[in-house]
């Protein structure tokens, strides 16, 4: 019976498989590389003079040098929010809120006007919930089923996100309500990694190992139509410049180069390169961050992080510093940003390359603890 | 932003996981691409997702087929980016068998012909036959349905047959 031939020989093939290196290290490796990439796609992190002000991460804005390990006792951090643990928001003031024990991680946070958007997981491997913690450290259910985490503009006042075959556009209000303002049939593959006020950028992956492939919506042209063979030289969206008019993202001087330039991408002209910078040590690799003043971008390069001039690298193409870290973090304002490492949180100022630990009040210092990125308007 | 740190329990118990069964997986993954590279690659993918999702996958009886899942629809995209367009020839070319075994010509003859297979129907196929999955259950790993699994089945037996049947009568 054919059947059974079928079962014998698909037993011969495979009888002898080559052995593997190390899959489970390896996996473990690119799952931090896939969670970066997911993870800062849109991460330009704006406005953080209050942070300056309060005395957000204690001690941190007053240089690499005067990092001090704060007391026990010392008072809440008054300013940026954490994620603790894959589990808990730990809120600037201290307090922590935890999502209801049907989600079952807390995936991905934003810092906006009317508080915190937060992403957990559910039981459904595929999908995602939505919910808002208000500065009163109360939740509130936004959306659920969503592909993944919403995108959300650099002034925090537009989101995107993906539930099922429909993709939406959408804002909060101040009594903390999220309002639909647009929505398309998008039956194809992809999801939103980068809003602006007017385009939404949308990005595919077609082998699980970042996102190779990107698309454009622009809800006032009406519904979306997939088109995503035109764009074709973009590599990376690092995602919107402060201002929201621009992205910032790596292209390839041609189609199918292995070199790549750093670019400024017009949104509404299928991501054109305004400007590049070539030759730089940059890495295929979302995970950029551009300071809030618009002056740096800390992007994965070549043996730690790039730290780039983007005032003068279109001129003269350069990389200011390589901070010795895997990825970068967030701005904690226009010359430090805080980035998780596996030791905890390590602070990297514009100007020196040494890193110093960062201890957040109140928090074990074996708690994993990512800083929450904001979103504010310029 | 996603959360991004180390968790040394969930890496214990993924590498516990991986230990016991990446070589099924491996094999799995061959039998949908035909390459032992490729095959790696596919693991590795799979493993990064699953080990992503680590958190959120129901207990350990969750996560095999979390990731025999990603395996075989990452497979069937790989198959439409890398060869989109190309048809399965109609009969495949007659190889020479080393070892003069009729029967074992045979199974390389049907490997053959499985490699030509449109890629659902290759999945179908590998999941009934290699894993030994039940139709519920490959239509539950594939979101297809029952009905979809058989008719995907059925077409996949009749071209082997039909293709078995015509290398033979080329051979002589």
């Amino acid at each position: 019976m054919i059947e059974d031939l079928v079962r014998e020989s698909l037993h011969e093939r495979v009888a002898q498989p080559p052995a593997l290196d190390d899959p489970a290290g390896r996996a473990i490796a690119g799952a931090r590389t896939l969670r970066r990439r997911r993870a800062l796609v849109a991460a330009c992190v704006i406005g953080v003079a209050a942070v300056l002000a309060t005395g957000a991460l204690t001690g941190l804005h007053g240089g690499p040098h005067m990092l001090p390990v704060p007391p026990a006792s010392a008072p809440p951090s008054p300013s940026l929010a954490f994620i603790v643990n894959h589990s808990a928001l730990r809120l600037p003031d201290g307090r922590s809120v935890s999502l209801p024990p049907s989600e079952t991680a807390l995936t991905d946070a934003d810092q906006v006007r009317e508080g915190w958007l937060v992403t957990g997981a559910t039981a459904d491997a595929n999908t995602s919930s939505l919910w808002l913690v208000t500065p009163d450290a109360v939740l509130h259910p936004l959306a659920q089923g969503l592909v993944g985490a919403p995108a959300v503009s650099v002034d925090g006042l537009w989101l995107s996100w993906r539930t099922g075959t429909q993709l939406f556009t959408g804002h909060l209000i101040d009594s903390g309500a999220l309002i639909v303002d647009a929505s398309t049939p998008m039956p194809d593959k992809g999801f939103p990694i980068a809003v602006t006020s007017t385009v939404v950028v949308l990005g595919a992956t077609a082998t699980g190992g970042g996102i190779d492939s990107f698309d454009l919506w622009l809800p006032a042209k009406g519904h979306y139509v997939p088109s995503w063979d035109v764009i074709t030289t973009v590599a990376a969206v690092y995602g919107p410049l402060p201002g929201g008019h621009s992205l910032l993202g790596l292209v390839r001087p041609a189609q199918g180069s292995k070199e790549v330039c750093l670019a400024e991408l017009d949104p509404e002209a299928s991501l054109r390169a305004t400007r590049t910078a070539c030759n730089l040590p940059l890495q295929v690799d979302p995970a950029g961050a551009v300071s809030p003043d618009g002056h740096w971008l800390a992007a994965v390069g070549n043996g730690g992080v790039a730290l780039i001039d983007l005032t003068t690298v279109y001129d003269r193409p350069a990389v200011a510093a390589t901070w010795g870290a895997d990825w970068p973090g967030v701005w904690v304002d226009a010359r430090t940003m805080v980035v998780p490492a596996a030791d905890g949180l390590l602070g990297f100022s514009v100007g020196d390359a040494t890193p110093q630990p960062v201890r957040v009040p109140g928090l074990p210092s074996n708690a994993t603890t990512t800083p929450v990125p904001r979103h504010e308007p310029v | 932003m996603r959360a991004m740190g180390r968790d040394p329990a969930a890496e214990l118990e993924f590498r516990d996981f991986v230990a016991v069964r990446s070589g099924a997986l491996h094999r799995t993954a061959y039998l949908l691409v035909g390459d032992w590279a490729l095959a790696e690659d596919l693991v590795q993918t799979a493993l990064v997702k699953t080990y992503v999702a680590w958190r959120r996958l129901d207990g350990v009886a969750a996560v095999e087929p979390y990731a025999r899942k990603v395996m075989v629809n990452t497979a069937t995209a790989w198959w439409r980016r890398r060869w989109r367009g190309e048809r399965p020839t109609g009969v495949l070319p007659e190889r020479p068998v080393a070892d003069g075994s009729d029967q074992r010509a045979e199974r390389d003859r049907v490997w053959q012909l499985i490699q030509a297979l449109p890629p659902r129907q290759r999945a179908v196929v590998v999941l009934r036959f290699y894993e030994d999955l039940s139709e519920a259950d490959t239509a539950r790993l594939l979101d297809i349905t029952v009905g979809t699994v058989k008719s995907q089945t059925a077409k996949a037996m009749e071209t082997l047959r039909r293709q078995l049947a015509t290398t033979k009568e080329n051979a002589r």
